[in-house]
């Protein structure tokens, strides 16, 4: 059974909104037809996103409400973010919203709990009647007026009348607190089996995220040796055969096809230690984010200004991803977005709910017009960020700046 | 002879230019992908044409398209192709291509100046080259061949250089024997496959269409039909 003070706040609760939550209710209604209405005109837009906000509100209002009054598990409002980067990444992720029923769920809450509102304020009207009537048979007055009304009883029956509309008023204002509070709990806490599917749909997304990143590193490993490596050892070699047929006949010749070679060795150990250091971090294990960063800076042609301010070492899969969003984000800059400068920005941030993340943005001053494409680099850091279970997102208008954030879990 | 280069790495097109400019040919034009390749090969009608296999925009298999392409409209430009992978997949299609010579190497064969100046002649005029690990990948897949079981050891080391184009003194040089010798052997190899005697560049033809024709083995193998990419 619930404790009395609970019952008393629920009660209240119940009142209040039995007194504003129809009104409020009615309002959206009202707001969403006629957005629907003037749609043609452009107007309804505006109109059905107000509406939209406020049901928004009202089921995160909702959410809190019930969190506080009995400190239920209510899960915390989830704004589902778009995995997309390009321009429709905002209507997909209000479609994607909107199409959560946890929302809808609140909002349901919160319309039925003005309904036991709207009924529970006449019962409270009983109680506020019953007590005079109780205690007035302590007056002289041969007949007693029923407050609220004309009705008139004898003296004698006042006390019974009383304590019988005290009784009525009471109880039912106990009853519906309690079908209150079991309806809305059963609305908004989910049951075990709910949150199991849940966790299952995140942890698929999860894992569908590390394995296409996976496929898409080792495509890029590929490619980079292919493009890179392979070619210049080719045209070492060549340069060596040639060298080595013209030795006799051409001695110059030989010798600056040797000094070639030579140099072209050197680039060729150079791009090795590059694409050895893209495919594993040592510095990030040994020092952390922070210092892999710097290194990276360092390397930059183009100038990096890092800020990285970290209270924690995160988990190795949370510093690799973030680290290899922050060295993609710097290459796409210096290849594609012809910046002038860089800044990198780090943090380690504790959540509301408890859960350390690790954020990251970094912003050029490019040309911008950045896209996601499939199979693209960002699209790789999409998924890799995706499988540690975190968030990317890409501003990049045409003419930038371009900023790419991430948010991944610490301990993921 | 006049020679038309088209490789994506700047690196490589550079490079086998100058050896091929160095060895007296005339490179007369060098493309970065296949699609000028049309435009270049009828405005300098080169005598050869060296395609890399994995061009851009797509990085697959654009050079050996751009290769079934000139090779289906006749004999001129010849074709060589160069691969960072070579598969016996891309080699089936060129030989089911044409009747004509081609060449098919593995890219860093370009290496070997002398081997690669000599593939580039052999090509131009009309043979046949195939690198060894084609080869090599064609015979394993023939190896559960009842016919091909009958060879000896020795057998096979001649149809393995027969098929990379090799001539007689060739083969007779690379296994230190005589030439009435290796073709005592050809003469058993082609008994064996129970193919029909040939010369030259018909006889490697032979071999390779011999080595590609799907068997029994090959029937749960899914494209495996000659003609390859479609």
């Amino acid at each position: 059974m619930q404790r009395t003070g609970t019952i008393l706040a629920t009660v209240a609760h119940l009142a209040l909104l039995g007194s504003l939550g129809l009104p409020i209710l009615t309002t959206i209604a009202v707001l969403t037809a006629s957005g629907i209405a003037t749609l043609v005109v452009l107007v309804g837009f505006l109109l059905l996103a107000l509406a939209m906000l406020a049901m928004l509100a009202v089921a995160w209002f909702e959410r809190e409400r019930i969190a506080g009054l009995y400190g239920a598990p209510v899960p915390a409002a989830v704004w589902r973010r778009s995995p997309r980067t390009d321009w429709l990444r905002v209507p997909h992720r209000l479609l994607r919203i909107v199409s959560d029923g946890q929302h809808w769920r609140a909002l349901l809450s919160f319309f039925l709990a003005s309904i036991f509102g709207a009924i529970t304020l006449p019962l409270l009207g009983l109680v506020g009647i019953g007590v005079p009537l109780a205690l007035a048979g302590l007056g002289a007055a041969e007949t007693v007026t029923v407050p609220l009304t004309s009705f008139a009883v004898p003296v004698e029956w006042a006390p019974l009348l009383g304590i019988l509309a005290l009784a009525a008023g009471v109880a039912g204002t106990v009853g519906l607190a309690i079908a209150h509070r079991n309806v809305t709990l059963g609305l908004l806490v989910p049951d075990d089996r709910e949150r199991l599917e849940q966790e299952a749909r995140e942890e698929r997304d999860r894992r569908h995220g590390a394995v296409r990143a996976a496929d898409l590193d080792r495509t890029r490993i590929e490619r980079d040796l292919h493009d890179g490596v392979q070619p210049r050892l080719v045209s070492i070699a060549m340069q060596l055969g040639m060298a080595r047929d013209r030795i006799e006949a051409d001695p110059e010749g030989a010798k600056a096809l040797i000094e070639e070679a030579h140099a072209s060795s050197k680039s060729a150990v150079t791009e090795l230690r590059q694409l050895a250091r893209g495919i594993h971090v040592a510095v990030l294990d040994d020092r952390g984010l922070d210092a892999a960063i710097s290194a990276l800076a360092a390397r930059s042609p183009i100038p990096v200004e890092v800020d990285a301010r970290l209270d924690r070492r995160c988990s190795r899969d949370a510093e690799t991803a973030v680290y290899f969003a922050i060295a993609e984000a710097i290459t796409n800059a210096q290849k594609h977005a012809r910046a002038s400068r860089i800044r990198v920005a780090i943090r380690t941030r504790q959540m509301q709910d408890g859960v350390a993340t690790l954020w990251a943005r970094i912003e050029d001053d490019g040309i911008g017009g950045a896209e996601r494409q499939i199979g693209g680099g960002i699209d790789g850091l999409a998924h890799r960020v995706a499988g540690v279970g975190g968030t990317l997102t890409l501003t990049s208008p045409a003419g930038g700046p371009t900023a790419i954030e991430v948010t991944v879990p610490c301990a993921s | 002879m006049r020679i038309l280069i088209c490789e994506d790495s700047v690196l490589l097109r550079e490079g086998i230019a100058r050896l091929l400019t160095d060895a007296g040919h005339d490179v007369v034009a060098q493309l970065p992908d296949a699609s000028a390749l049309e435009a270049a090969i009828a405005a300098t009608d080169p005598d050869l044409a060296i395609l890399d296999v994995r061009m851009p925009p797509t990085r697959t298999n654009e050079g050996i398209l751009a290769a079934i392409g000139i090779r289906s409209r006749g004999d001129r430009p010849r074709v060589l192709v160069l691969s960072q992978y070579v598969e016996e997949r891309y080699a089936a299609d060129l030989i089911a291509s044409g009747p004509s010579g081609f060449g098919y190497l593995l890219k860093d064969r370009v290496a070997d100046i002398r081997d690669f100046l000599s593939a580039v002649e052999q090509v131009a005029a009309g043979g046949t080259v195939l690198d060894p690990e084609v080869v090599s990948q064609l015979l394993a897949r023939r190896r559960r061949d009842a016919r091909m079981e009958r060879l000896t050891p020795r057998e096979r080391q001649v149809l393995a250089l027969m098929a990379e184009g090799s001539s007689n003194q060739t083969i007779a040089d690379r296994l230190y024997v005589s030439a009435g010798s290796v073709e005592k052997h050809i003469s058993a190899v082609f008994q064996k496959l129970e193919l029909e005697p040939e010369d030259g560049n018909r006889r490697v033809l032979a071999v390779l269409a011999h080595l590609d024709a799907p068997t029994d083995h090959d029937s749960h193998r899914p494209n495996d039909q000659p003609g390859g990419i479609r």
